[in-house]
């Protein structure tokens, strides 16, 4: 179960807020309802209303970038790179004189600028 | 922290160039060096560690490995001011695989491809390190 400790959880939290706080200044703004958005989009008001409140998570894709759009928004979506997890490795015994060996040369390696 | 990839190592994992997704690993990796804290490595020399770093790419899932030093301590009585190299974490790259690899699905003693290429790169990176100069460094670093 995801809880909101979990990173990817954090992200969606992070990226429903952000979305619905620029839709509600946006529509607050265009003076436009909830109403004729919806028309626009051909959803519902509640589904609408999902999308401008920043503490719902469950919309659809699809409702998300029509409303975005009715209000002059294109939605982008950017993958980036994550790191999952870091751990040690043991290193097998017959390269440990090479650890050695590139750890003093590391030593003696000044630092560029 | 200083992320080096020795040139050798730079053609052998990474195709000949720094690409734009290893370099934005790189990145997230120096803004979470904290990942990696509490890493203990008994029986290993002093101040030294491998870490496989489980990273998530446009490309796919991959697997890198990085030797890492940590710096001298500085003498309680002074002594021999350290260069500004010596105050900070160094990891090599040595490996940089996808999940599904030979050396990347287990990076293990127990895995003999693995030893065996360790000990190939660990050996390039030595030859990179050793031989660089100020004036002509043999690797890249970020």
């Amino acid at each position: 179960m995801k809880t909101l400790e979990d990173p990817s959880t954090k992200d969606v939290v992070a990226i429903k807020r952000t979305i619905s706080k620029t839709l509600r200044s946006r529509l607050r703004e265009r003076g436009v309802t909830v109403a004729s958005i919806a028309r626009d989009t051909g959803t519902s008001r509640t589904a609408i209303r999902r999308v401008l409140d920043e503490d719902n998570t469950s919309i659809t894709l699809h409702t998300m970038v029509r409303t975005a759009f009715s209000l002059g928004y294109r939605v982008r979506l950017v993958l980036e790179p994550s790191i999952e997890k870091i751990e040690r490795v043991a290193p097998p015994v017959e390269v440990e004189p090479l650890m050695r060996e590139l750890g003093e040369s590391l030593d003696r390696l000044p630092m560029r600028r | 922290m200083n992320i080096i990839v020795p040139h050798q190592i730079r053609k052998k994992e990474l195709g000949g160039e720094v690409a734009v997704e290893v370099r934005k690993l790189f990145a997230k990796l120096k803004e979470k060096p904290e990942l990696a804290a509490g890493i203990s490595a008994p029986g290993l020399p002093s101040r030294t560690t491998l870490h496989k770093v489980y990273a998530t790419t446009e490309s796919g899932a991959r697997r890198l490995l990085f030797f890492c030093r940590r710096p001298m301590p500085v003498p309680a009585s002074g002594g021999v001011p350290q260069t500004p190299a010596a105050t900070t974490d160094r990891w090599v790259l040595l490996f940089y695989r996808d999940k599904s690899d030979s050396v990347g699905k287990n990076m293990s003693p127990k895995n003999a491809d693995f030893t065996r290429q360790l000990a190939k790169n660990l050996s390039l990176a030595i030859q990179d390190i050793a031989n660089s100069t100020a004036d002509n460094p043999r690797y890249d670093l970020f």
